[in-house]
């Protein structure tokens, strides 16, 4: 396996967000409480660290809701570890994320 | 301006800073987030949401993927064989984005206005301090200042109006006078303020560059206006914003020119037209090969056909918009049924091409 990146408390939270089921940025910023300016970089930065991937919601499914597409970002294999081992380091990170409304487990 | 209007203009101000082959996608994002935020259950600060997007637009730009890393067209094409090169990316061309592009000329505008404000010429000029505002130009003829006042005229003109003048001088049928007040009264004489007539410098080059702009596309075949015909209303405001730059440089680039000496020569003029006209085509020129719904400049020019079948085919050249947003083709010679050039709207089953 590959060394895992170590990543602030911040960036953990917003990848275990992520990993809750908080697949965009705006519910990110709504469950951890942090500003637009924080999260979108910082998952640009995950993004680009491989951690995190990105894809835009099919057109059809957001014009059936009446709502503008989303783009929904997912946990890659290799931002799976990087959680793990930052859930060993912030212990208290499952405990500050609660699981999306709906989400799987 | 609306709430939602103020926010989309905040995001599309951080948008500026986004390098512009993400832009669309990163503003994309914003709108749809922004969307849900402005209906957010609990009362979301949608104006601190917004301004956070400078923060994101900055981070793209300083520590975002490079261009490097994009291609146009993702196709699975397989990997280069060993000793032979792959085409070099050529990189984006400063002029390519239509922002960038006006950028571009503003610049060059306010470099030839510097250069206009530290010559000494042209600077009284500009700043309209050439001749004092009472200093006229007195001529017997209304239709211009040409030498029309005869010496006896002159020696009227001084026991009449003299009072008029706190100095007054004859100059081979020109007589050229200080006004004690603003105006000349009850004279026979017409006057020109010689402040007005550096001022003329200036005004006087819009009539000349606008005559060029209508004359050019007459001149200029019509294969070169087929494309502006699809003109909308932001390809509307991005000729016109081009074409008000474009004559800023023109006319601040002759006035340089023509400054050059100790004073403003009267080549200026000559010198304005010529460059009027070359400017004019440029900007027709830059015009026709910008995709009609992006604005960016087309690219990938492809030769189609060879010359010598031109009754059996199509000869000429295809552009690609590289947002996949359509095709330009341009005939090489016109024929009967290729005689302007043609764009062609790639449909939305197209963009999966296209990143």
């Amino acid at each position: 396996m590959a060394a895992e990146l170590k990543l602030s408390h911040t960036a953990a939270m917003i990848l275990k967000a992520i990993d809750a089921g908080h697949v965009y940025g705006f519910g990110v910023m709504e469950v951890t409480g942090l500003p637009s300016g924080t999260v979108y970089p910082a998952m640009r930065r995950l993004e680009r660290d491989s951690l995190i991937r990105s894809r835009w919601e099919k057109q059809s499914i957001a014009d059936a809701e009446q709502r503008p597409p989303r783009k929904y970002y997912t946990l890659t294999a290799s931002g799976r570890a990087t959680l793990e081992a930052s859930e060993k380091r912030y212990p208290l990170l499952a405990r500050l994320i609660p699981a999306a409304a709906g989400a799987g487990a | 301006m609306s709430p939602a209007a103020f926010h989309v203009a905040i995001l599309r101000s951080a948008a500026l800073l986004v390098p512009e082959w993400q832009r669309a996608d990163w503003l994309a994002e914003w709108r749809s987030e922004l969307w849900h935020v402005r209906r957010d259950p609990h009362g979301a600060n949608v104006v601190a949401f917004c301004i956070g997007a400078f923060r994101d637009a900055f981070w793209l730009r300083r520590d975002g993927p490079t261009l490097e890393s994009r291609s146009v067209l993702c196709l699975d094409v397989p990997p280069t064989p060993a000793g032979i090169d792959s085409f070099p990316d050529q990189g984006e061309a400063a002029l390519t984005s239509p922002v960038r592009c006006l950028a571009w000329l503003a610049a060059l505008g306010a470099l030839f206005l510097v250069i206009a404000l530290l010559l000494p010429a042209s600077r009284p000029v500009l700043l309209g301090t050439l001749y004092p505002r009472n200093v006229i130009m007195l001529t017997s003829d209304e239709f211009g200042p040409y030498p029309s006042v005869s010496r006896e005229q002159f020696e009227s003109l001084k026991v009449r109006d003299g009072r008029q003048f706190t100095s007054l001088s004859f100059y081979g049928g020109v007589v050229v006078g200080r006004l004690r007040y603003d105006t000349l009264r009850d004279s026979q004489f017409h006057f020109t303020r010689l402040r007005d007539r550096s001022f003329g410098l200036i005004f006087g080059a819009l009539p000349t560059f606008a005559l060029v702009w209508i004359m050019v596309p007459i001149m200029v075949s019509g294969s070169a206006l087929s494309n502006l015909q699809r003109t909308g209303a932001r390809r509307g405001l991005f000729l016109a914003a081009k074409s008000l730059l474009v004559f800023s440089i023109v006319m601040l680039g002759s006035l340089d020119t023509a400054s050059l000496g100790g004073s403003v020569s009267p080549i200026y003029f000559d010198i304005l037209f010529f460059a009027s006209y070359f400017a004019v085509r440029w900007i027709f020129e830059d015009q026709r090969q910008r995709c009609p719904v992006c604005l960016r400049l087309l690219a990938n020019p492809v030769r189609i056909g060879e010359p010598s079948r031109i009754l059996l085919e199509w000869h000429g050249t295809e552009l690609m918009c590289d947002r996949g947003h359509g095709l330009l083709y341009v005939p090489e010679w016109p024929a009967i049924w290729s005689r302007r050039q043609r764009w062609m709207d790639l449909g939305a089953s197209w963009s999966g091409l296209f990143r």
